[in-house]
């Protein structure tokens, strides 16, 4: 009988995840500081001259009542105020379990097995912990729109749609950030298993859809674009996943689903993994 | 008391037959070596061991416990092996420390003893270490880990005569202040021969000896003494090999070692050593 040793697994990953999540968050709150200072300069100062003070050459700042823009060389930050659209801290964090999933999945089954743990131990564990940072992020950030709301820094549409709801909203938030972490070590475990030939093949692919979603993301005009719009069908997925997340029970729903799609295939691919080197 | 079984484990890697229907056993504290040429299937074996890879076929069992990719079994194994299995960020004092949480026995103060002892950098990241350095600190968490089963591929990679010197005197005093099972795999044949207790050769992905060392060893001897007067007296011996230096001539002869006095004089005979023993095998000679 294989009995799970998952106490040692799960110390680890969150001790790795506690520091990890203590720098992102550090940055996320300085940053918001720092735009909260930002903004209460130019709030209260209704001089240019004395913001453009604040910056260095090549940066320009335009002041308003409601709005600050900041362009730096190409990028363009939009600071507005009513409602704000710039900052969108639930999907930066997304991201970053996002690539946690797909670095911290190999290096755990390595470490593990050198260690003694199998397998099965590895994927449990971060389907747990996975899991409970999910909630313990949802909570976090719940409290960081709240702390912060009053300056608008952050999106009003998508699955926030106000605070009111938090309770409802929680399942479908906490599923985000776990899917993301599963979804990253879905497309690490599946690079991992490929032979060379299908990892070429798959690289090429993945950066031929990227090329390809790009003219259709920045929406180019013209024959090309609307056979790629067609050919990849981003209007049908475009469709589906507005009627999904059009209300919370939906996205939570959908994340439940792909989630569970994204364990299953880990399951599938790590459940006869040979351990590689790292290289 | 605690004993891995191996039956008939076979795995294949393309057209190469890594592993060919191998069954051994290793039972509770003794000092096996595990003893083959590059390439014969050591490695793999091991690697099947502690479920890093898995067999075509056969059965892995600790104590009639299934143990493949099994938390209880993997848990009382330690394997020392080339790959490196370490996060790139990590330092060696980490590894220690983290070795704790695993490893329910592992011994700090063991660790630093030992890691002192070899003069082991602890604020070095693990994958910035050199390959002897690397195999040092592996060494150290190998016997710090309090494992019951050591498993050490190729455990003297990389390292200097003196480093090697420590690391055969620790296999003994570890054994001997707390007797556990290792498994030296090595092709270094000469350096293990004092230390182990059982041996395994493995040749072609196949056992072809399970025996006691001394078992081994007392089926020949050496024999040396002046080329004219030793060829005289081979003659109708088994000469597993010869060699001739100046007017000196060494043989390795199967069967068992005669008594002094019924020797001419000005010849000496000698137990046969385990490297000998292992040349003649691989060679395709067959000691009875």
């Amino acid at each position: 009988m294989n009995t799970l040793r998952l106490k040692p697994a799960m110390r680890y990953q969150l001790n790795y995840m506690f520091w990890a999540s203590l720098i992102a968050f550090a940055i996320a709150i300085a940053v918001l500081v720092l735009l909260t200072l930002l903004v209460g300069v130019t709030s209260y100062t209704d001089s240019v001259e004395i913001v453009n003070e604040l910056l260095t050459d090549g940066d320009s700042i335009v002041v308003d009542d409601v709005r600050v823009i900041i362009d730096i060389g190409s990028i363009q930050m939009d600071f507005e105020a009513t409602p704000g659209v710039f900052f969108n801290i639930a999907g930066v964090f997304a991201m970053m379990l996002f690539i946690i999933g797909i670095g911290g999945v190999r290096e755990d089954l390595r470490f593990f097995l050198q260690h003694g743990l199998s397998r099965k131990t590895t994927l449990i564990s971060s389907i747990i912990v996975s899991l409970a940072i999910g909630i313990t992020y949802t909570l976090i950030i719940e409290l960081v729109y709240l702390a912060f709301s009053s300056f608008n820094f952050f999106p009003s549409s998508g699955i926030r749609p106000s605070m009111s709801g938090f309770f409802r909203r929680l399942p479908a938030q906490a599923l985000m950030y776990f899917f993301a972490w599963q979804f990253g070590s879905f497309i690490s475990l599946l690079y991992y298993r490929m032979n060379k030939a299908a990892k070429i093949i798959f690289s090429i692919t993945a950066g031929a859809i990227i090329l390809l979603a790009v003219p259709r993301i920045f929406a180019i005009p013209g024959i090309i674009g609307t056979i790629i719009s067609l050919a990849l069908s981003f209007d049908i997925a475009s469709a589906f996943a507005a009627g999904t997340t059009a209300n919370v029970l939906g996205t939570t729903l959908l994340l439940l689903a792909l989630s569970a799609v994204c364990i299953i295939g880990n399951f599938l691919l790590i459940r006869r993994a040979p351990i590689k080197e790292f290289s | 008391m605690s004993k891995i079984n191996v039956k008939n484990i076979s795995k294949r890697f393309g057209s190469t037959q890594a592993l060919d229907n191998v069954s051994i056993e290793f039972g509770e504290n003794k000092i096996y070596g595990l003893l083959g040429n590059n390439g014969a299937g050591k490695s793999t074996l091991l690697k099947i061991i502690t479920s890093r890879i898995f067999a075509d076929s056969g059965e892995l069992t600790l104590d009639g416990m299934n143990m493949v990719d099994n938390d209880k079994a993997l848990g009382q194994m330690y394997m020392l092996s080339e790959d490196n299995y370490y996060p790139e960020s990590m330092k060696v004092n980490e590894a220690f420390m983290r070795a704790e949480m695993f490893y329910p026995n592992f011994d700090s103060d063991v660790a630093l003893e030992l890691a002192g002892r070899f003069n082991l950098p602890m604020k070095k990241k693990i994958t910035a270490l050199s390959t002897g350095y690397t195999t040092i600190f592996k060494i150290v968490m190998a016997f710090a880990s309090n494992a019951p089963f050591l498993l050490l591929d190729e455990p003297v990679l990389g390292l200097d005569a003196q480093h090697r010197d420590i690391f055969y005197k620790l296999v003994i005093e570890r054994y001997a202040a707390s007797p556990c099972t290792m498994v030296i795999s090595t092709h270094l044949i000469a350096e293990v021969a004092g230390i182990i207790e059982h041996c395994m050769i493995i040749k072609d992905g196949r056992i072809i000896k399970d025996a006691p060392a001394e078992e081994l060893l007392q089926n020949g001897y050496t024999i040396s003494g002046p080329t004219a007067l030793l060829d005289e007296y081979l003659v109708g011996k088994e000469v597993l090999s010869s060699s001739n230096l100046g007017g000196l001539k060494t043989a390795a002869i199967g069967g068992r070692m005669p008594n002094t006095d019924e020797l001419p004089a000005g010849i000496e005979v000698g137990k046969m050593n385990l490297q000998e023993y292992f040349i003649q095998l691989m060679n395709g000679g067959e000691v009875q």
